[in-house]
């Protein structure tokens, strides 16, 4: 039995939501936790710091789908509240009508046009790695495919060069909380400032002569006569990298280790490669990259029965989400890259879904089929996986298996 | 009520066909389409809800 304590809103505290406070998780199964979690209610109260927390599906979706009552200006990690910003720190911070305009004047880069302009490149980056990892001895796939994907990705969103791609990894890392580079101050700041000059030289030379790629289409975007400032393009491009890299390569990375333990799910795709896509989303739902995000109350209302009050901060579980069983029904916990219908929020929902959403699919299909390409058999784990204990990024830092050919 | 996704705009997301599967479909290569010619009574508010949480902006309700 928790001791039970309320606070001056009157709700009872709910010990198992203190996880949410600072960027640290101290629980060792997560799974384990978010179904604690969900067994819990519809909607849990944080005293300490004054928030909810949304583990089950539905109030998660009622959330995501309803910006007007919950927004994003006021933060969207626990870290966040009481915070006042002049100016949002992201798009994501952004409410309409800000967020409407920047969604707007950035979609077009990120639609169905472009990414489908990448496919073939994306495919052959896939390839070269997959093409260069050992097969039938033990290897850890995070260092030579999962974290090199997405930069080598996202330098060719930016326009740069091979000789560049060292680069963009080293800004990357910087932006991240957490990694080694960010740790060392010195460092972190001088990168930043290496990739602000970087990133303001392109957003120039874009302007000028812009190309068919991503950085050409946001700097000539207009609508209605608008088009992002300098400023706006140059953040935009710094979010990219944060967005772009990080999340992706937890899934990369997430879903090969998935696919280990699972060695029933790889044959499944290797006899019919037509799973693939169902595949893709099965990973997505099974490694849920970013573990929640938040929203606060605009007025009062009501979520799973539970009154919530103006200005009360709701935070969307997204990782506990996609594995409840009313939405998933009782094989929610068993990985199945056949699902369907899978309804997973792993990208978020509503206004605020993931703009790169296209681009993770097809890495994540790329590196699948690079892998069958290369007749992979089987996925075996030579290792413990290592995990990080972010509560906001579910990362995979080691991910030693074997790439069985026999 | 008719409703229609502007193909250029479309993300993929699939925002429009988790929140009303009866109108909204997605394609083979993972893009939103409209299935049917008007919209029935009682689907309306789930596509009006569409129209409002689509992260891209790509309905139009006429």
């Amino acid at each position: 039995m928790t001791t039970v304590e309320s606070d001056r809103s009157g709700h009872v505290h709910e010990p198992l939501t203190d996880q949410f406070l600072g960027v640290e998780f101290s629980v060792a199964d997560h799974v384990a936790y978010y179904a604690e979690l969900r067994a819990r209610g519809p909607l849990l109260w944080n005293a300490t710091q004054g928030f909810w927390v949304a583990p089950r599906h539905a109030e998660v979706m009622a959330v995501a789908t309803d910006s007007e009552t919950f927004c994003s200006g006021r933060g969207i990690l626990t870290f966040e509240i009481g915070a006042e910003y002049a100016s949002p720190p992201t798009m994501m911070h952004t409410d309409p009508p800000d967020h409407t305009r920047y969604r707007a004047l950035v979609q077009p880069a990120f639609g169905r046009r472009v990414v489908k302009t990448l496919d073939a490149s994306v495919r052959e980056a896939a390839k070269a790695l997959v093409d260069r990892l050992p097969l039938d001895r033990a290897v850890d796939v995070v260092p030579p495919l999962a974290v090199p994907l997405p930069v080598q990705v996202i330098a060719q969103l930016l326009g740069l060069p091979e000789e560049r791609w060292d680069d963009v990894w080293a800004w990357s890392e910087a932006s991240i909380p957490g990694t080694e580079i960010y740790a060392d101050e010195a460092r972190r700041a001088a990168l930043n400032a290496e990739m602000m000059a970087e990133l303001m030289r392109l957003v120039a030379e874009a302007r000028v002569s812009p190309k068919d790629d991503v950085i050409g289409q946001l700097a000539t975007t207009e609508v209605d006569g608008d088009r992002l400032t300098d400023d706006e393009l140059a953040m935009f491009l710094n979010q990219l990298l944060v967005a772009g890299n990080e999340t992706t390569r937890n899934t990369i990375s997430g879903g090969l280790v998935a696919l280990a333990e699972n060695p029933d799910q790889w044959a499944r795709l290797v006899a019919d490669r037509s799973l693939v896509a169902s595949a893709v989303e099965e990973i997505l739902r099974w490694t849920t990259a970013v573990i929640y995000f938040m929203r606060t109350a605009t007025r009062d209302t009501e979520l799973g029965g539970v009154p919530v009050a103006a200005g009360e901060p709701v935070v969307m579980v997204y990782a506990s989400a996609n594995r409840d069983e009313a939405e998933f029904g009782p094989t929610a916990g068993s990985f199945d890259v056949g699902r369907s219908p899978n309804h997973h929020v792993a990208f978020g929902f509503g206004a605020h879904f993931c703009l790169g959403a296209a681009l993770a699919r097809l890495e994540v299909a790329a590196v699948l089929d690079a892998l069958l390409d290369r007749g992979v058999t089987r996925l075996e784990l030579a290792g413990p996986v290592g995990r990080s204990a972010s509560n906001i990024i579910a990362g995979v830092t080691a991910a030693p298996m074997i790439l069985h050919t026999t | 009520m008719r409703v229609t996704v502007d193909d250029d705009r479309c993300g993929g997301h699939g925002v429009c066909f988790g929140l009303c599967p009866e109108v909204f479909d997605l394609s083979d290569d993972g893009y939103a389409v409209v299935k049917v010619d008007e919209v029935p009574p009682e689907h309306q508010e789930a596509v009006r809800k569409a129209a409002t949480q689509c992260p891209t902006y790509a309905i139009t309700i006429t």
